[in-house]
C-alpha cells in the first residue's frame, strides 16, 4: 500500500506538474493569437466617404484558404462627413475617426455596438486627413492632405482632443507611421509618390524612398514593426492596377510588391497578427461603373488572393440603396483597422 | 520681242463645266508697238490682259516678256517685275479712297525694290497729273473727283514707275470725247517718245484705228484683224 | 508712301468703326493692367506691412481672431482682452524667440484739422520689436509718461500736445509710412501709460471710463526662432494656453492671397472671355475689310505689293488700331484705379501702396503689347488669306 501510495503521489505530482504547465502556457498565450485550427476571426473597421463607418466580421480559413465575411453594421456620424482615415487606440478598445473638417470622434468599440463618446473639432479649416498612426507615445498622428503635413493630436482626454503640433511638411500626404522605438517618423506623400522618413527628435529627413508614378496611400507596420505594407493606386491615371509593397524598415529598401491588378486601387493593409494574411482595402475603380470597395485578403507566403469582401455594392444592394456618386463623397472605403479574436 | 505668249489658255469653273475664257491666244509684239483688242464683252479680253501683265497664270501656255519668263517667276519676283517693267489702267475707277490724286498716282513708287527719292516722285507725280488736267486737283482724293478725273489719274499713275509696257483696259471709257481725245493723243506721245508698247483692250474705234495691229477676240479665241 | 502711312489712313477711313474696335481692346487692356497693378499693390502692402511688423505670430483671446485678422490685413484693432499672463506664459513656449505685449483702448477720434481716426495702442518698449523699429529718428531717452509716438496718419508735429480722456500726452517721435491703418493711425504710448490713462478715466468725472480692467492686454505679438514655422508655433501656444488663438501672420497673408487670387481668376477670366471675345470681334470685323476692300488689295498687287506688303497692310492696320486701343485702356484703367481706389479698398477692407514705377512700367509695357497681339493675332487669318489671292482673282471678286 505504502508503495502504492508512493507510486501515487508520484504519479498526482506529475500530472499536477503536467496541468500546471499547460495551464501556464494556455496563460502565457498572447491575446492576439489566431484561434486554434488556423482559423483568423475578427472585425474590421472602415472609413468611408459615404459618412459612415462599417464595421465587418471576417473569417479566414487558413486551411481551406477560403475567406467568408459579412457587414455587422454601420455607423453614421452625426455631421454625415466623409473620411479616409481611421486609427485603432492601444488597447483596441477606441476607433478614431477623424472626418474630412477636421473633427476628431472617438468612438467606443468595447460594447457591442459602436458609440461616439467624443466629438471634437481640432482646427477650423478642412485638413482632409487622410492617413492616421496611433503612435508609441500615445499621441494621435493624422496626414493633412489639404496641407501636406502631420497633425499631432493630444487625445488623452477624448473630449478635449486638442492639436499640439503641426510638422513634416510635404505636398500631399496620405501614410504616416511612428517606429516602435520612437526615433524615427515614415511619411508617404501621394502626389510626390515617395515615402520620407524623418528623425523624430530632430525632424529633419533622414531618407526619402521614391516610388515614382504611383498615388501611394496607406502604410502600416508589421505587428513586429519590422516592414512597412504600402497601398498603392499603381498609376496616377485612372486606370487602377493597385498594388502594395513591402518595405524593409532598417535598410528602407522595396523587398517585395503584391499586384492586384487592373480595377483594383490599394488603399490601406491591415495584417494578421501572425503577418501571415494581408487584408487589403481596395476601390474598385471606375468608381462610377463598379460603386464598390472590396477586402481582398492575400496569403502572404504564396503571394495569392484567397478571398474578397465586398463593403458598398452588396449592402447597398442589399438595402435598394443607389448612391450618387459626387467629389467628396464617393462609394467607397479608405482606411481599415481590424481586432483580432 | 517685247511680249511673245504662245498657246495660252486659261479656264475658269462654271457651274459643273469649264469655261475658256482665253484659248489657245497666241500674242506677241516689239518694243513700241500699239496693239489694240476689241471684242464682245465677256469674249476673254480682260483675262487675256490679266495674263500679258501677269496678274494670273494661265492653264497652259508660255509668256515671255522682254526675255523673262514671267510664268518661271516665284510671286515676289513677279510682283518685282510687274513693279519695274509694266503698268495697268483698269476699266474701274483704281483709286486708293484714303489717298489723294497725288499720292495715287506715287502709289507704284512705295514697291518699288529700288525707291526713289520722295521729292522726286512727288514732282514727277504733279507733272503726270498735270499732263492729265488734273494740276489743281493734286490733293483731291477721290470721291471729290468725277469718274473721268479719277480715270485720268489713274492714268498719270500709270506712267509714274517708267514702265515699258502699258496694259490698259478700256482706258477711257469714262471720259468724254475731248478727253478722250485729249488721252488718245497723250498715249500716241508717250508711245512715239519713250517708246512704251501699248497694249489696249478697247471698245473705241478711234482708239483701235490709232494701233499699228488690231486684234480681234471671240469667245476666248484671239485672232487678227 | 511707307506702307504705315496707308495703314493710318486706313484706321481713319471708318473712324467709328475704329474707335469701337480700339475700345474693345482698351477694356481688356485696361482691365490686365488696372487688374495687375492694383492687386500687386495690395499684395505688396500686406507684405510689407507684416514683413515690418516682423512678428510671426499675433495672439489673441480666443473669439477674436477674426477682429485680429483684421487688424492684420485692414489695420483697424480691436479692443479685446485677455488676462496680462499671457505674455509671460507665451516667452516660456518652446520656439518662441521673444514677445512683446499691446493694449488697445477703445477708438477714439481725433479732432484737429480734420477729423482722422486714431487708435490708442499700449506697448511695452523694453520688449518691443514691431513699432520702435519705424520710427523715423530714434527717441533720445526712453519713452516716459504721457509720451507718445504717432503713425505716418494722424497730422501732429513732435512736441505738440494731444489730449485722451483727461491725459495730457506728448508727441516725441513719430512712424514711417506703412500702408498699414493699424501703425498710420496708431498713437502709441508705454503700457504704464496706458494702464494710468484707464485708472485716471475711472477717476476723472469730466471724461468717458474706459472700461477695461488694468491686468489685461489685448495681443502679444511673437517671434519665433527660425527652425519654428509659424504655423507649429501657433499649435504650440494654443495647446500650451487655454482661451487664447495664435494668428500667423504668414495665415492671414495667405488667406489674403487666396483670396486675391480668387479674385485675380475672376479677372484673369472675365480679362481671357473679353480677349477671346475681342479676338473674334477683330477677326470678323477684319475678315469683312478685307472683303470689302478685295479690289483695292488686288490693285495694290497689280502695282507691284507683293504679298507679304498685303499681310503687313492689314496686320499693321489692326496692330496700330490694337495698340492704340491699348493705350486707352493703360491710360483709362489708370485713371480709373486713381479714382476708385479708395473705395474699393475700404469696400473690401485692404491696405495699398502703390506698386514700384517699375512694376507698373512693365505691366504697361505688357497690357500694351497683349493689345498689340491682340490685334496682330485676331487678323493673321484674314491677312493671310487676303494676301494669298491671285491680283486678277482678287480684282474679279472684288468687283
Amino acid at each position: 500500500m505504502i508503495g502504492l501510495k508512493g507510486k501515487g503521489i508520484r504519479t498526482a505530482t506529475v500530472v499536477a506538474a503536467t496541468a500546471m504547465l499547460g495551464l501556464g502556457a494556455f496563460l502565457a498565450m498572447p491575446e492576439d493569437a489566431p484561434a486554434a485550427g488556423k482559423i483568423y476571426q475578427g472585425k474590421l473597421y472602415s472609413a468611408t466617404r459615404g459618412g459612415h463607418m462599417v464595421f465587418t466580421n471576417i473569417t479566414i480559413d487558413a486551411d481551406r484558404q477560403m475567406v467568408s465575411g459579412s457587414i455587422a453594421g454601420r455607423m453614421p456620424l452625426p455631421n454625415n462627413d466623409g473620411a479616409d482615415a481611421i486609427e485603432l487606440s492601444h488597447d483596441k478598445k477606441t476607433i478614431y475617426y477623424p472626418t474630412w473638417d477636421s473633427t476628431l470622434y472617438t468612438v467606443d468599440i468595447s460594447g457591442d455596438e459602436p458609440k461616439v463618446i467624443a466629438e471634437k473639432k481640432w482646427m477650423k479649416e478642412v485638413s482632409k486627413s487622410c492617413g492616421s498612426h496611433m503612435g508609441p507615445d500615445g499621441k494621435l498622428y493624422l496626414t493633412s492632405m489639404s496641407f501636406g503635413d502631420i497633425h499631432v493630436l493630444d487625445v488623452d482626454n477624448p473630449k478635449e482632443a486638442k492639436l499640439m503640433d503641426r510638422l513634416y511638411k510635404t505636398t500631399y500626404l496620405c501614410g504616416v507611421q511612428v517606429t516602435a522605438n520612437k526615433d524615427e517618423v515614415w511619411t508617404t506623400d501621394m502626389k510626390e509618390s515617395a515615402l520620407y522618413v524623418y528623425d523624430a527628435k530632430t525632424h529633419k529627413q533622414k531618407n526619402k524612398i521614391e516610388i515614382g508614378g504611383e498615388f501611394l496611400h496607406r502604410a502600416r507596420w508589421s505587428p513586429n514593426g519590422e516592414r512597412l505594407y504600402q497601398a498603392s493606386t499603381g498609376s496616377m491615371s485612372p486606370d487602377a492596377n493597385g498594388n502594395f509593397r513591402i518595405i524593409d524598415a532598417k535598410s528602407k529598401k522595396i523587398t517585395d510588391k503584391i499586384v492586384l491588378g487592373p480595377n483594383y486601387d490599394a488603399h490601406d493593409v491591415v495584417l494578421t497578427p501572425d503577418e501571415k494574411y494581408a487584408i487589403v482595402a481596395v476601390r474598385r475603380v471606375p468608381a462610377k461603373e463598379f460603386k464598390d470597395s472590396e477586402y481582398v485578403v492575400f496569403n502572404l507566403e504564396t503571394k495569392k488572393s484567397i478571398g474578397t469582401i465586398s463593403m458598398c455594392a452588396g449592402c447597398h444592394n442589399a438595402n435598394g440603396v443607389d448612391p450618387e456618386v459626387k467629389p467628396g463623397r464617393e462609394v467607397f472605403i479608405c482606411g481599415a483597422q481590424a481586432v483580432w479574436k | 520681242m517685247m511680249i511673245n505668249a504662245q498657246n495660252l489658255r486659261k479656264t475658269y469653273r462654271a457651274d459643273r463645266e469649264r469655261l475658256a475664257a482665253v484659248d489657245g491666244a497666241v500674242f506677241s509684239c516689239r518694243k513700241g508697238d500699239y496693239v489694240s483688242i476689241v471684242g464682245h464683252s465677256g469674249s476673254g479680253k480682260s483675262t487675256l490682259l490679266s495674263l500679258l501683265g501677269g496678274l494670273t497664270r494661265p492653264d497652259s501656255g508660255s509668256i515671255v516678256i522682254d526675255g523673262t519668263d514671267i510664268l518661271a517667276l516665284s510671286d515676289n519676283d513677279l510682283a518685282e517685275f510687274r513693279n519695274r517693267k509694266l503698268n495697268f489702267i483698269f476699266q474701274f475707277a483704281s483709286l486708293m479712297p484714303t489717298l489723294t490724286a497725288l499720292e495715287n498716282v506715287i502709289l507704284p513708287t512705295a514697291f518699288s525694290p529700288d525707291p526713289r527719292p520722295r521729292q522726286e516722285t512727288a514732282r514727277e507725280a504733279a507733272e503726270l497729273l498735270a499732263a492729265v488736267g488734273l494740276q489743281d486737283k493734286l490733293k483731291a482724293y477721290p470721291g471729290q473727283l468725277s469718274g473721268g478725273q479719277q480715270r485720268r489719274v489713274a492714268i498719270a499713275r500709270a506712267f509714274i514707275n517708267h514702265p515699258q509696257i502699258i496694259l490698259a483696259d478700256e482706258p477711257t471709257g469714262d471720259l468724254d470725247e475731248e478727253t478722250e481725245a485729249e488721252m488718245i493723243e497723250l498715249f500716241r506721245r508717250i508711245n512715239r517718245e519713250r517708246q512704251v508698247t501699248f497694249v489696249v483692250v478697247t471698245h473705241n474705234s478711234a482708239m483701235a484705228a490709232e494701233a499699228q495691229k488690231m486684234l480681234i477676240m471671240r469667245n476666248g479665241v484671239l485672232q487678227e484683224a | 508712301m511707307p506702307i504705315i502711312a496707308l495703314a493710318l489712313k486706313n484706321i481713319r477711313r471708318k473712324l467709328s468703326r475704329s474707335i469701337a474696335l480700339a475700345l474693345a481692346v482698351a477694356l481688356v487692356a485696361g482691365l490686365l493692367f488696372a487688374g495687375a497693378v492694383s492687386l500687386k499693390g495690395v499684395t505688396t502692402s500686406i507684405g510689407l506691412g507684416s514683413q515690418r511688423l516682423g512678428a510671426d505670430l499675433m495672439i489673441v483671446p480666443a473669439g477674436h481672431e477674426e477682429q485680429a485678422r483684421t487688424t492684420m490685413i485692414a489695420g483697424r484693432p480691436s479692443a479685446s482682452y485677455m488676462p496680462a499672463e499671457v505674455f509671460d506664459k507665451v516667452l516660456g513656449i518652446k520656439g518662441v524667440k521673444r514677445a512683446s505685449p499691446q493694449i488697445f483702448l477703445s477708438l477714439s477720434t481725433f479732432q484737429c484739422c480734420s477729423p482722422v481716426d486714431a487708435f490708442l495702442i499700449g506697448f511695452d518698449p523694453e520688449n518691443d520689436f514691431t513699432v520702435t523699429p519705424w520710427l523715423k529718428d530714434k527717441l533720445a531717452k526712453p519713452l516716459g509718461r504721457n509720451e507718445i509716438i504717432i503713425g505716418r496718419s494722424i497730422p501732429v508735429q513732435i512736441g505738440d500736445q494731444m489730449i485722451f480722456y483727461g491725459q495730457t500726452m506728448t508727441v516725441v517721435g513719430y512712424l514711417a509710412d506703412t500702408g498699414f491703418d493699424y501703425i498710420d493711425h496708431g498713437i502709441f504710448m508705454t503700457l504704464d501709460s496706458a494702464r494710468a490713462m484707464i485708472r485716471e478715466s475711472r477717476n476723472n468725472d469730466e471724461t468717458a471710463a474706459i472700461e477695461v480692467g488694468e491686468d489685461v492686454i489685448s495681443t502679444v505679438l511673437a517671434q519665433l526662432e527660425p527652425e519654428v514655422t509659424p504655423e507649429r508655433g501657433a499649435v504650440f501656444v494654443e495647446y500650451e494656453i487655454e482661451g487664447v488663438r495664435a494668428i500667423a501672420s504668414q495665415d492671414v497673408i495667405g488667406a489674403i492671397k487666396n483670396q486675391l487670387f480668387t479674385l485675380l481668376r475672376m479677372i484673369v477670366g472675365i480679362g481671357l472671355a473679353l480677349w477671346l471675345v475681342t479676338i473674334a470681334l477683330i477677326a470678323v470685323v477684319f475678315s469683312m475689310v478685307v472683303n470689302e476692300r478685295q479690289r483695292e488689295i488686288g490693285l495694290l498687287r497689280s502695282l507691284g505689293a507683293k504679298r507679304r506688303t498685303v499681310f503687313a497692310l492689314i496686320t499693321l492696320e489692326a496692330g496700330i488700331l490694337a495698340t492704340i486701343g491699348g493705350l486707352a485702356g493703360v491710360a483709362g484703367g489708370g485713371g480709373l484705379l486713381l479714382l476708385w481706389k479708395n473705395p474699393l479698398l475700404a469696400a473690401f477692407k485692404l491696405p495699398y501702396l502703390w506698386p514700384e514705377p517699375e512694376f507698373i512700367a512693365a505691366a504697361a509695357i505688357l497690357a500694351l503689347l497683349a493689345a498689340t497681339a491682340t490685334g496682330v493675332i485676331a487678323v493673321l487669318y484674314p491677312a493671310f488669306s487676303c494676301s494669298r489671292l491671285e491680283p486678277y482673282e482678287a480684282i474679279r471678286q472684288g468687283e
